[in-house]
């Protein structure tokens, strides 16, 4: 286990993403939660968004993570949106900044997803050439994030490990693991999720995201989708401790973006996370982990859609102008 | 085998229109089928930015019947797509689109609340400055030049045959449908914010198109014209005091004149 790794900023503990639904009760209960993650793209503004997030970086280390400068574009990155994202690490100066190993704009559309970069040289030339440009304007390095992948590519070269690895080489970026997508990229892709982890530059690793998917039944058989919908699986935590074994503990994110539950439920999440990578530690390599034999979900309660005012402090004042 | 761009154009054309055939052979999923899996990716394009749509504008979704509108956002991602990530921007178009819409042409109160429902969410996203205050309306008449009055930059109107807010908090408090008003009635409505809060402001047509041309960066002189084209009686010292008390006014400075009355 390397002494160094990634240094991030981030307490070696786990955060959670921050999202609107959640704001209010993290401004009003300021709960016990390492760190917090936020998309950057959902910053980009001077709105009320900004504002909750001005209040509430003063009690958190923040992680700014992009889900939109579509580092693999072979059109190279939007300069009108790394100019917003050098604004907002400027306002927010978050301990650390991330992006995905994915492209989402192609022929002037931004598709809203993060599709695969096929793993050859002229997509490692493009995509180095990408991060090295962001990592100029940002002048600090950034962490890239492997995909939750449906698809490969016929002309790729090499695995996706390898082409992380030589990123790490040619940029001096880091990596962010996500443990889930790793799961679900090796069951939808036919590959062993623990050798693609081994295979990584683990010094390089300097932040982690562990998250829920769902299993859909296709024509083609089954293939899992990485949905962000529900608990972390006990497969993924499997995963999470044997990378800790392997590399040590890191900053961890519990990643939840739709059918959002209760903040307690992320923070049940977290504090699961905190506890498996301290026994881990405690074993000092030993894989004996006690898992509970049942983890009862906490009650869960849904929320209404997330309109921009969904749950924020919205008090209609209905007035005649005339009458002020 | 193309190259990278060309690639990613391809595949981006076939997520939008759903025909993955084309790009099939250039992918791989082991055992399964390459257009099957991208399919994967326009399921998640599509959902997602309905998603979307549907946060920005619920109670148009209600208006209009869900299935309608999810039809209806499905029909204008396909035409007119984000070009970019900041999905705050995305939306902008749609109550134009279900204005020029041929099924919803004979409903324009979907269009209508649409628009307000836009501005809205546009709303939540701008900024909002410091009030100058009331003591700058002295600075306004020792102004040289063509005076003008800075307005929240939040500030945004809306013009509808229906009674939009009405029907719009209804739905805040929490009513199951939206009841189609009986007699359609022009409303000028500004909305601004305070911090959290949503203000709206049913206004009359002088005070509307003063405030409007002001917002416009127009200076004082033909927003005023503009106002006493719609009500002769129209108070301007008045009116501008009211724009201090309301908080709207962030500054007072001499402008070129921007415009004429047309």
């Amino acid at each position: 286990m390397p002494a160094q790794y990634y240094p991030t900023g981030l307490p070696e503990v786990a955060g959670i993403g921050l999202r609107s639904q959640h704001v209010r009760g993290i401004e009003e209960r300021r709960p016990s939660v390492g760190w917090l993650e936020v998309h950057a793209e959902n910053y980009m503004a001077d709105g009320v968004s900004e504002q909750a997030l001005d209040r509430i970086r003063s009690n958190y280390a923040v992680s700014m993570h992009g889900v939109g400068l579509s580092i693999g574009s072979a059109g190279g990155v939007s300069q009108a949106h790394l100019e917003r994202l050098v604004e907002v690490c400027r306002r927010y100066e978050p301990a650390m900044v991330s992006e995905h190993l994915c492209w989402s704009i192609g022929d002037g559309v931004y598709l809203n997803d993060l599709l695969p970069v096929p793993h050859d040289e002229e997509a490692l030339a493009v995509v180095a050439d990408n991060i090295l440009r962001v990592q100029d304007a940002l002048k600090r390095p950034i962490l890239i994030e492997n995909l939750a992948t449906y698809v490969g590519f016929a002309r790729s070269t090499m695995s996706e490990p390898e082409f992380l690895a030589a990123l790490v080489r040619r940029t001096g970026c880091g990596l962010l693991l996500d443990i889930n997508n790793v799961f679900v990229s090796a069951r939808n892709m036919g590959f062993d999720a623990r050798q693609y982890i081994a295979k990584l530059p683990g010094h390089a690793i300097g932040e982690i995201h562990l998250a829920g998917h769902v299993e859909n039944q296709t024509p083609d058989g089954k293939v899992l989708i990485d949905n962000h919908g529900s608990r972390v699986p006990q497969s993924v935590w499997s995963l999470y401790a044997d990378t800790i074994q392997l590399i040590g503990r890191r900053p961890t994110l519990i990643e939840w973006d739709s059918d959002l539950p209760p903040l307690d439920v992320l923070l049940g999440e977290a504090m699961w996370a905190d506890l498996l990578a301290g026994a881990v530690d405690l074993h000092s390599g030993s894989a004996d982990i006690a898992w509970p034999a049942e983890r009862r979900p906490a009650p869960e309660k849904k929320h209404r859609s997330a309109a921009p005012y969904a749950n924020r402090n919205v008090s209609l004042i209905l007035q005649d102008a005339a009458h002020v | 085998m193309s190259d990278l761009r060309t690639l990613q154009a391809r595949m981006a054309r076939a997520i939008l229109n759903r025909d993955f055939e084309p790009v099939a052979g250039e992918l791989s999923a082991g055992s399964a089928s390459p257009a099957s899996r991208l399919s994967i990716y326009a399921n998640n394009t599509y959902l997602s930015l309905k998603a979307c749509l549907k946060a920005i504008f619920p109670v148009t979704q209600m208006l209009a019947d869900e299935r309608f509108f999810d039809y209806a956002a499905d029909v204008f991602i396909g035409r007119c797509p984000p070009a970019e990530a900041r999905l705050s921007r995305f939306g902008a178009g749609f109550p134009r689109f279900l204005a020029g819409f041929a099924p919803c042409r004979d409903y324009p109160i979907i269009a209508q609340m649409a628009a307000l429902e836009w501005a809205i969410a546009d709303m939540m996203t701008a900024p909002q400055l410091r009030p100058a205050p009331m003591s700058d309306i002295a600075a306004i008449a020792r102004t040289n030049g063509d005076p003008g009055i800075g307005l929240q930059p939040n500030l945004r109107f809306v013009v509808s045959e229906w009674p939009l807010v009405q029907i719009w908090g209804d739905h805040r408090n929490g009513a199951q449908s939206a009841a189609m008003p009986p007699h359609p009635s022009i409303s000028r409505i500004a909305i601004s914010r305070q911090g959290d809060s949503v203000q709206f402001m049913t206004i009359e047509p002088a005070r509307f198109a003063f405030w409007r041309a002001l917002a416009r960066g127009f200076p004082i002189r033909v927003a005023a014209a503009r106002a006493l084209g719609r009500d002769r009686l129209f108070d301007l010292v008045s009116e501008i005091a009211l724009l201090f008390r309301l908080d709207l006014v962030t500054q007072t400075f001499a402008t070129e004149s921007k415009g004429n009355l047309q």
